[in-house]
């Protein structure tokens, strides 16, 4: 039986760094209690999550032909979203200023050297069948992209990076 | 220091191994320096200090409650 999950079922959190991965607990355990994090999930309409690859070349010598390895890519995600607030801008640029009582505003400044640490998760479950995909450490690459298409709705388009060894993934079956 | 905080976003949000729904408030006990910069930090959460009523000020809202 290969089991198939489903879009509705996905939840992504964001949230600061886990300190932490606590051995006794799962990752999503460990999110709710480290992270300050908010649940995107009703607005995510699609992320694109690619591991780190580590490439291997072939060398030729003389008389045979050695495999050599190329150290593993950054692991990725690629969000598109809903454009519903500054949110997940935020977590780019860090702390708004309130600003004529009513407005948040975002001064945006140059971010190198100061990057905050975030954790990304992903739930996926039926109710029964769970797995977790945490990215700890992970940068955001931008403040996101903005796409205001004349024939549709406002989205938001956005990525995160992590090295490999800072991506967890687990499943309970 | 005694703070109470308030999930003013629209999204669920984490904080301190609890769940907050939009609107939830939570208090949380004997918060320090850091501890307080750090919750500031959280861009959907509303903190407050919690003032502490002196005796006098307990009493009299007692005896307004009596009248």
């Amino acid at each position: 039986m290969v089991y198939q999950f489903y879009g509705n079922q996905i939840t992504c959190k964001i949230g600061s760094a886990i300190t932490t991965i606590d051995t006794t607990a799962d990752l999503s355990t460990d999110f709710t209690a480290e992270a300050a994090g908010e649940d995107f999930s009703n607005e995510v309409t699609e992320c694109t999550f690619t591991d780190g690859e580590s490439g291997v070349e072939v060398l030729n010598v003389f008389g045979t032909q050695l495999k050599g390895e190329s150290r593993p890519e950054l692991v990725r995600v690629d969000f598109t979203m809903v454009a519903d607030d500054m949110a997940m801008f935020n977590q780019f640029y860090g702390s708004t200023t309130t600003v004529a009582t009513t407005w948040q505003r975002q001064v945006c400044a140059e971010k190198t050297g100061s990057r905050e640490d975030k954790s990304v998760l992903f739930i996926v479950t039926d109710g029964t069948r769970t797995q977790h995909i945490l990215m700890n450490n992970a940068w955001f690459l931008s403040g996101g992209e903005f796409s205001l298409p004349a024939d549709g709705r406002v989205m938001w388009s956005g990525s995160a990076v992590c090295l490999v060894s800072d991506l967890y993934t687990e499943d309970n079956y | 220091m005694d703070i109470e905080i308030t999930n003013n976003g629209h999204r669920k949000g984490f904080i301190q191994g609890h769940a907050l729904l939009p609107g939830d408030k939570m208090k949380i006990k004997d918060v320090d320096k850091d501890g307080m910069k750090q919750l500031e930090k959280v861009q959907w959460l509303a903190v407050e200090k919690v003032v502490k009523k002196t005796k006098k000020e307990e009493d009299k809202t007692t005896d307004e409650v009596k009248e």
